[in-house]
């Protein structure tokens, strides 16, 4: 990214290949917060389709939904760089981002997770993370069971030993 | 709201492009195309979390609901789960029922006398109550890395029988007898710690014992599991030139050293190298003294470059100094003590069997010194500014260590008297687990035998203190008293009002 031509670079787009075929167009400077994309552009190989066999369009359509509120918020900072105006701004960007979470299902939550991790955009997986982790808080298993709709593969005695080991904490 | 804004940027990314225009299709499809996809009910799809993903959501959570969220299903139970650090890293209290034989200047002994002990986390206000035969009639030697150093004697007093007790996984690990029969002499045990987690081989075990008769003689016994080995080391020591009797009132350790302090006149303090077959004594700061009424404690600190602390207080002025010990044991005269203005981030836990240092995150609970006393289970924290910071100029508001179900702390002089003396330790919610574990120290706190857990409760919710009021930690009131004076009161605290 810090090739001297990076007002040019900045307009170009990469296509992103969903699981199931869809073509999503991405700028680079938002597609630089993935990992995995950032990685792909260094090396000089996203040429044509960039096929993403992990991630699906709704879960895509989300992921860069994210990417590009992140984006923007970075180049209005530096412009305004006002200091309240950066906490505003923050506790904008704060909120924002527990509204897109909380606005997803169960399985978009988990398919988001899955995404972000795969694409590898940390501050995505951070807040996904942070959300499951809200909703498992003061949970017993079997709570837990329920809400994300798992069947215990665990045999009896299995699960016997499981609560023998930490018996204090399922009293 | 989100399904629209991600039809917008699609918009937005088609208007920039001329190519792949068929994007127009699949977007208007994409809403109808989430049911299809995915259908609703997808059973066990949650169970396909990659391992990174469920680190990530453990690091969020706290020492209980991680037990809980592993107990879910088997992609979830993560074999590499150790490694894995929990949201919080509050120190935990755990109390023992248990009775104290000598005063705290003597060598404070600290013995359980049922099989319960109770674990107390500050933060979500909850108490747990845990249960274990090893703990009947055990001496608590240690707290730290999630483990207790435990030992018994046999009845005729001459073998004790030390084991590792870990209340979170009820895991125990037995450690060879040690005969303390050495040389026709009978020694008796005095205080013991251990380096490292006992999880690791490289863990040491040190018992520091006084030659029962003449109080002029002590050993120095150290046992590692190293390559299966099965016996202890003694070393024989004297007290050389220097005019104190050889109980031992605590033992430590810090960076390869273990050090101990002797009873009341004593006045060095004692190093001793595992490997050498002597020991060193090194003179207490200047204004230190432990033959004074005054109340000091060594404390051995787990921050990155391990540290020897001297806890300090003056009970005249009731003020606390701390001192750090700046030592190479190779270059005698290099050692030195210099006094710590400060505790940065730090808490220090003060109290009789053990003492410890917990490190980062604390918030305002930072540079905080915690002292649990057993008389009337009262503790206190209070901030260290600087040094000699008097005692109506430190903000000393109680922080509620113990949950409270109900009811409203009780006044001092309502408690229930004891028979039994209790006592609490401070633990830590890394119990059980490897990794960097806080090491919290011991405390006593009375409280009647027969209804442990809610009386301990009260007493210690009334009891210890700190600086918080966002958990909740409420009026109750204190006494600066020290833990010594408070051992030599305690015949006046056991009537029943």
């Amino acid at each position: 990214m810090s090739t001297p031509s990076s007002s040019v670079f900045s307009y170009r787009v990469l296509k992103l290949k969903s699981s199931d075929g869809e073509i999503f167009e991405v700028k680079q400077t938002v597609a630089v917060q993935s990992g995995v994309l950032k990685q792909m552009m260094e090396d000089g190989c996203t040429e044509g389709e960039i096929p993403l066999n992990n991630v699906d369009s709704p879960t895509l359509a989300k992921i860069i939904e994210w990417c590009n509120k992140h984006h923007d918020d970075d180049v209005e900072g530096r412009v305004l760089s006002q200091e309240k105006e950066k906490e505003k701004e923050k506790a904008d960007m704060k909120r924002w981002e527990s509204e897109f979470i909380d606005a997803l299902n169960r399985d978009e939550l988990y398919f988001l997770l899955i995404g972000s991790n795969y694409m590898n955009i940390k501050e995505l997986l951070d807040c996904a993370a942070q959300k499951v982790a809200g909703m498992v808080k003061g949970k017993t298993p079997e709570a837990i069971r329920e809400m994300f709709n798992i069947q215990s593969d665990f045999t009896e005695e299995e699960e016997k030993a499981i609560r023998k080991e930490n018996q204090w904490a399922f009293n | 709201m989100t399904k629209s804004s991600s039809i917008d940027i699609k918009l937005e990314v088609m208007a920039e492009s001329d190519v792949e225009i068929k994007i127009i299709g699949v977007t208007s499809m994409t809403d109808s195309a989430i049911g299809v996809e995915k259908p609703k009910i997808v059973e066990n799809l949650w169970c396909n979390l990659p391992d990174n993903v469920s680190i990530s959501i453990l690091e969020r959570l706290c020492y209980v609901d991680q037990i809980h969220f592993r107990a879910v299903c088997k992609s979830w139970r993560l074999k590499i789960y150790g490694k894995v650090r929990y949201a919080n890293k509050f120190p935990w209290i755990l109390a023992i029922e248990g009775e104290r034989f000598l005063p705290i200047f003597e060598s404070p002994r600290l013995i359980s006398m049922s099989n319960k002990c109770c674990l107390y986390d500050p933060i979500h206000k909850q108490k747990y109550t845990i249960q274990n035969k090893v703990l009947v009639g055990a001496n608590i030697h240690a707290s730290k890395y999630g483990w207790l150093l435990l030992s018994k004697e046999t009845p005729d007093y001459r073998t004790y029988l030390f084991s590792f007790y870990n209340p979170f996984t009820n895991e125990i690990i037995r450690l060879p007898a040690l005969k303390m029969k050495i040389s026709g002499k009978i020694f008796s045990c005095g205080k013991a710690t251990f380096s490292t987690s006992p999880a690791s081989s490289d863990c040491m075990i040190c018992v520091v014992s006084t030659e029962s008769s003449f109080y002029e003689e002590f050993c120095v016994s150290t046992y590692s599991p190293r390559g299966g080995n099965k016996t202890w080391n003694n070393v024989l020591l004297g007290m050389n030139r220097y005019k104190c009797d050889t109980r031992i009132t605590r033992v430590v350790y810090t960076d390869g050293v273990f050090y101990f302090t002797f009873a009341e006149k004593g006045n060095v303090m004692g190093a001793f190298k595992p490997g050498l077959k002597e020991w060193k004594a090194y003179p207490y700061p200047k204004n230190v003294s432990p033959s004074s009424m005054d109340y000091m404690s060594l404390i051995e600190s787990h921050d990155n470059d391990e540290n020897l602390l001297i806890a300090h207080r003056h009970l005249y002025r009731d003020t606390w100094d701390i001192y750090r010990f700046n030592n190479k044991m190779e270059t005698e005269r290099e050692m030195d003590w210099c006094q710590i203005e400060k505790l940065e981030s730090r808490m220090l836990f003060v109290s009789a069997t053990s003492t410890s240092l917990q490190l980062e995150g604390m918030g305002s609970l930072a540079n905080t010194i915690h002292v649990a006393e057993n008389r009337h289970g009262q503790a206190c924290s209070f901030q260290l500014h600087t040094k000699l910071v008097k005692r109506e100029q430190c903000p000393q508001q109680i922080f509620d260590w113990i949950i409270q179900k109900k009811g409203r702390p009780q006044p001092i002089s309502s408690l229930p008297g004891p028979y039994g003396i209790s006592n609490a330790a401070y633990s830590s919610a890394q119990f059980g687990l490897a990794g960097t574990m806080t090491p919290m120290g011991i405390a006593s706190v009375p409280s009647t035998n027969t209804s442990l857990p809610f009386n301990l409760g009260d007493l210690l919710r009334a009891s210890l203190n700190a600086s918080f009021t966002t958990y909740g930690g409420g009026g109750g009131h204190y006494d600066m008293r020290p833990v010594s004076s408070s051992d030599n009161n305690s015949e006046s605290s056991r009537h029943r009002p």
